[in-house]
């Protein structure tokens, strides 16, 4: 079937939802955080830049995950304490209140 | 979940094991293994990691991180009274999974992001998702 011309491409924040789902879907038996960044949706994410910051603080916020790597590697920030490396909801409220400092989360 | 559980692992049958906790990202195989459920350890970033250990991902960081908590490589996964076993999985990747023996002799083990489980055999969780058993720690049951 021929594509519709008038067909728009996918909102910003629909695809990063879409990535997101696929993503948590595929990673979740993995243990290793090595393995879960190396799956093409997160490194898709990445790769859509500071425009998606928001939407994966939001994302955290509304289901702690492991998007601290994919935070980091966009923001070139870690406002992670050493003392709560993996404690998932240490990490959530650091990136969190960040976002709010930053203006990026209400 | 059981069927989600036998799509994932179809060597998992049902009467060979058990849910036994909740879905929680907080702590996973590794901490699980060691009797940690408040930290995900992993060398990845936001993991946590010994200082001094290998954090590449691969079996032999698995196997050096059960070496600083005090386990050493084992021969075999054979039950033993006194020793606790640690059976790292493992594929060409590096490893994916560690499973713990109970003192029945069965093993529990912390499904990545999703619960824990107990179950009757080592082989149950082969398959292209962990990949098979590549290397088996102990350590006194008594030391945890």
């Amino acid at each position: 079937m021929p594509r519709d011309s008038t067909t728009k491409p996918p909102s910003l924040e629909a695809r990063f939802r879409s990535l997101a789902k696929r993503w948590k879907k595929d990673t979740e038996l993995d243990s290793s955080i090595t393995r879960m960044i190396r799956h093409s949706a997160y490194q898709e994410i990445i790769g859509m830049g500071e425009q998606v910051v928001p939407l994966l603080l939001d994302e955290l916020r509304r289901e702690p995950d492991f998007w601290f790597a994919a935070l980091q590697k966009i923001t070139g920030v870690d406002p992670v304490p050493k003392a709560s490396a993996g404690k998932i909801n240490e990490m959530t409220k650091a990136w969190i209140d960040w976002g709010r400092d930053k203006g990026l989360l209400q | 979940m059981t069927r989600k559980l036998r799509r994932l692992f179809p060597r998992l049958f049902g009467n060979e094991y058990e849910l036994t906790s909740k879905k929680t990202r907080r702590y996973n195989c590794l901490a699980w293994a060691i009797g940690d459920t408040e930290v995900w350890w992993d060398g990845g970033i936001g993991g946590a990691w010994p200082d001094g250990v290998p954090d590449d991902g691969s079996v032999l960081a698995a196997i050096r991180f059960f070496e600083h908590f005090g386990c050493t490589c084992a021969a075999n996964a054979d039950f033993e009274n006194g020793l606790q076993k640690i059976a790292i999985y493992g594929d060409d990747r590096g490893y994916t999974h560690a499973a713990r023996q109970l003192p029945d002799g069965r093993w529990t083990s912390k499904l990545g992001k999703l619960q824990d489980i107990e179950h009757d055999k080592l082989e149950s969780l082969f398959g292209h998702r962990y990949g098979t058993v590549v290397q088996i720690m102990e350590k006194r049951s008594n030391s945890t």
